[in-house]
């Protein structure tokens, strides 16, 4: 064999072999992370809430995992978290190994349901979650004079798929409250959202980051309308709720049992899963890894600059039972739902039983 | 802003940064001086490895020293052996290489280096000083002025592209094709997947870079067998060529304003800075009769444009997250998987970031220049390299990488797939940087039309800067088909 042919195959097995030696060489017996790597697939695009959560969960989750393994990042945006559910529910395996970053919107498009829907969210494994303040809606300040006037051009407000919670608040408020709404979705996220609104190419959108919140009015862009909560946030006492400003034209009956079944549980904000079929044992590790995590200081610290005071950490069960009860609404109550996203333009799809 | 400058600085001066830092400046270099490894090669390469790095700094440190530089060592080969070790050192060769000949490689050598670092500083400056106007230039625009830059970058870098603009749109078309491949982003609905779920996250461009860039270059590698090139003589003058760079300041400032300038404008890359700047000087010097044969003025033009270009490429990419060329098109990649997140951010919140690149920028030039000027001679003569020690390496690392991010095995299929696309692509002269820019591009591309469209209706075709921006952009078509494109500014390498 040729001196050159030696020296390629000598370079090649080095390249390719060096790492799998050096892990043989050191294996023991060790916990089922160690030295292993997690895929945290964020159902987002990168700078969002779910992004924010997710972010600061692939933080501290190794340090209170045994075995401390590394964890790589990866965003998955588009369709609401759809293409996101759709792939982990079809394409990761349940080794404990690939998690997820999900939000509402994930368990809000199912409940739409349509052809895209291929996952179905009462199958996750939860680990745990994270939930914010409800959200504060804006709008800006060019826009406020053509907000409940009907004759003049509509306020735009924009959405990444036109099904997030917030969204039913300004659907009941055109309906309600003869807001001069249009919507337009397709964002990627919420970083596109807050640039969009800024540039003027939308006029109204809800967050829940505090911080973002104060940074807008200070700069003078927007006013802050209603906060969806059904009591007034603390770091915000002067805001009204939905339901205050809906007053004596609040509805009753099947309307409002649909607005909230929309609009959802406080609880259902950001939370983290594995796939079906992954082993009880290293769900156990990682809800308790989670728990551990969300009581260390710095988390806490970290926390309170993203989302503000008053965000908290949620049980898996608690989640899990919130999810049941969120997709377990009426017909009637989605039928309503339904009748009214066509009224206003938005995307509708089939309803999942 | 001192506050963030502060921050940036001290970010990328951290021990690890710093290390990252040398790690890119010592591979970027080395790219440089291999000829048919090309930087995008290399940045598709290492993006796998990247993407699973945590630290944004670290990237930067990684990604942008290493794109910083690979300009400055590329000029070896175009001075000593006549081949260009990147795309953006073609021009490098009209004259450096006849220096050589002449016995003054040393001069044209050291010339072409503080060059480069000049430039490359000049680029940082413009970085930084466009930061005040960058905020309320990103704000004035909306979706439809965003679907008019990316229809621009793709088409410039396809009527660039070589002699063959037609095939430079067509691969554009078919990288935007790519990109709509998967589940659509607003909808979720499936498109060209043909219910296999493989298809549903889309293409990955990690594996169309591989394939497109990194394969194919290294066939070529492989079938130039024997040694890299042989060298010719190192000469004399190395002093010299430190002080024409002084002496022709006013020549390397506005070659260095025209490569910031290309850099800025989206598709543009370094393979047409240099032209350009070439160009400009055998237009404007007096006593212009050595050009051609071996005047150092044609060295600092092409090499001090082609570095100040990289800071204007990152204006674009850091304010609007539309990447000047296929380079930033793949660093962009990393930054966003990161949590980098470009658009008024880098100029608020993530400004540090923003001051971390411009750094970056800096200290990787002068990283890049001490290393070129103390070990010129031993460099020179990794030339000599034989070809089966470096390429067995380089395939391991490009199958590894492409199996790695996902460790499914259709992605190695996927990669064959473009490998013989990107071979093919190469071999009939067909230019692959519009196809990777097309699938980079084809996303954004498709969601501002979308948004510009429900928001405005056809209203947006008549906004005032949308009508600018058509007319600059089909001017930009236009100018180089109607000059005849006079200086054959060329992408096909690329």
């Amino acid at each position: 064999m040729s001196k050159k042919i030696l020296t390629s195959i000598l370079l090649t097995c080095l390249t390719v072999f060096s790492p799998t030696l050096t892990a043989a060489l050191c294996a023991t017996d060790q916990p089922f992370y160690e030295g292993k790597t997690i895929r945290f697939i964020i159902a987002s695009g990168p700078g969002g809430g779910t992004d924010t959560a997710g972010r600061l969960v692939a933080r501290f989750l190794p340090k209170y995992l045994a075995g401390n393994p590394k964890i790589i990042v990866q965003n998955m945006p588009g369709g609401g978290g759809t293409i996101a559910n759709n792939y982990f529910a079809n394409e990761v395996k349940p080794d404990g190994l690939t998690i997820m970053q999900d939000s509402s919107s994930g368990v809000a498009n199912f409940v739409r349901g349509g052809p895209t829907i291929k996952y179905d969210p009462r199958k996750l494994k939860l680990i745990g979650g994270v939930a914010r303040p409800g959200s504060l809606l804006l709008i800006r300040n060019d826009a406020q004079a053509r907000f409940t006037n009907r004759g003049a051009k509509p306020v735009v407000v924009g959405d990444t798929d036109g099904i997030r919670n917030w969204i039913a608040m300004t659907v009941w408020g055109a309906e309600y409250l003869g807001w001069n709404l249009r919507w337009i979705y397709g964002y990627p996220g919420s970083r596109e959202l807050q640039l969009a609104i800024r540039q003027g190419e939308i006029d109204l959108w809800a967050t829940q980051n505090a911080k973002l919140v104060n940074d807008l009015k200070r700069e003078g862009v927007t006013q802050i309308v209603v906060t969806e909560e059904d009591h007034r946030r603390e770091d915000f006492p002067d805001v009204p709720t939905f339901i205050e400003l809906l007053g004596t034209k609040k509805p009753t009956g099947l309307a409002w049992q649909a607005y909230l079944a929309w609009a959802g549980a406080p609880e259902l904000d950001k939370f983290l899963v594995a796939p079906e079929g992954t082993p009880d044992h290293l769900v156990k590790s990682l809800r308790d890894a989670f728990t551990k995590g969300m009581k260390d200081p710095e988390v806490d610290k970290e926390g309170d600059k993203f989302f503000g005071d008053g965000w908290k950490p949620i049980a898996a069960e608690k989640i899990e039972a919130v999810i049941r009860d969120h997709i377990a609404i009426p017909k009637e109550a989605k039928d309503f739902i339904t009748k009214l996203r066509q009224k206003y333009g938005l995307p509708v799809g089939e309803a999942k039983s | 802003m001192l506050e963030a400058a502060m921050e940036g600085l001290t970010g990328v001066l951290q021990p690890e940064a710093l290390m990252f830092m040398c790690l890119g400046v010592l591979i970027g270099s080395l790219v440089g001086f291999l000829p048919g490894i090309g930087g995008p090669s290399t940045l598709a390469i290492m993006l796998p490895f990247v993407m699973t790095m945590k630290d944004p700094l670290l990237v930067i440190a990684l990604l942008v020293g290493m794109d910083a530089v690979g300009n400055t060592a590329s000029a070896f080969t175009s001075i000593l052996i006549s081949v260009p070790g990147s795309s953006g050192s073609q021009a490098t060769i009209l004259d450096g290489h006849p220096m050589a000949k002449n016995g003054e490689a040393a001069r044209a050598l050291s010339a072409s280096f503080v060059a480069s670092l000049l430039g490359g500083l000049f680029g940082a400056l413009v970085l930084f000083a466009s930061l005040p106007v960058l905020r309320p230039l990103v704000l004035s625009f909306s979706s439809p002025e965003f679907f008019i830059l990316t229809l621009w970058g793709i088409s410039m870098v396809g009527i660039l592209s070589g002699n063959a603009p037609i095939k430079g749109i067509l691969a554009g078309i078919l990288g935007v094709l790519i990109a709509t491949v998967g589940l659509d982003a607003k909808s979720g609905i499936e498109r060209f997947s043909f219910n296999v779920s493989y298809f549903w996250e889309g293409i990955d461009l990690v594996l169309v870079a591989l394939g497109i860039f990194g394969i194919p270059e290294v066939i070529d590698l492989a079938g130039r067998k024997g040694a890299i090139a042989k060298a010719e003589e190192f000469g004399r003058g190395y002093v010299q060529g430190i002080v024409d760079c002084f002496h022709h300041w006013w020549l390397l400032l506005r070659t260095s304003i025209i490569g910031a300038w290309v850099g800025f404008l989206p598709g543009l890359g370094s393979s047409v800075a240099d032209w350009f700047a070439y160009a400009h000087a055998v237009q404007t010097e007096k006593n212009r009769e050595n050009f051609g044969k071996g005047d150092v003025r044609g060295v600092i033009a092409s090499e001090g444009s082609n570095n100040a270009k990289e800071g204007g490429d990152y204006i674009p990419t850091l304010a609007f997250g539309i990447p000047g060329g296929t380079s930033t098109a793949l660093v962009l990649t990393a930054f966003i998987a990161v949590g980098i997140k470009p658009g008024p951010d880098m100029l608020t919140s993530q400004l540090n970031l923003t001051f971390a690149v411009i750094w970056t920028l800096v200290i990787a030039n002068i990283l890049a220049t001490a290393i070129c000027m103390v070990f010129a001679k031993p460099i020179a003569r990794v030339c000599f390299l034989p070809f089966y020690a470096i390429v067995p390496p380089i395939v391991a690392f490009i199958f590894i990488g492409a199996f790695a991010a996902n460790f499914h095995s259709y992605d190695l299929t996927a990669l064959m797939i473009f490998s013989l696309l990107g071979f093919f692509m190469r071999r009939y002269g067909w230019p692959r940087a519009p196809l990777v820019l097309g699938v980079v591009l084809g996303d954004k591309m498709e969601l501002y039309l979308w948004l510009s469209y429900t928001r405005y209706g056809l209203e947006w075709l008549a906004r005032p800067m949308v009508i600018v921006l058509i007319v600059l952009l089909l001017a930009s078509i236009a100018y180089p088909i109607i000059t005849g494109r006079k200086h054959k500014p060329s992408l096909a390498k690329a």
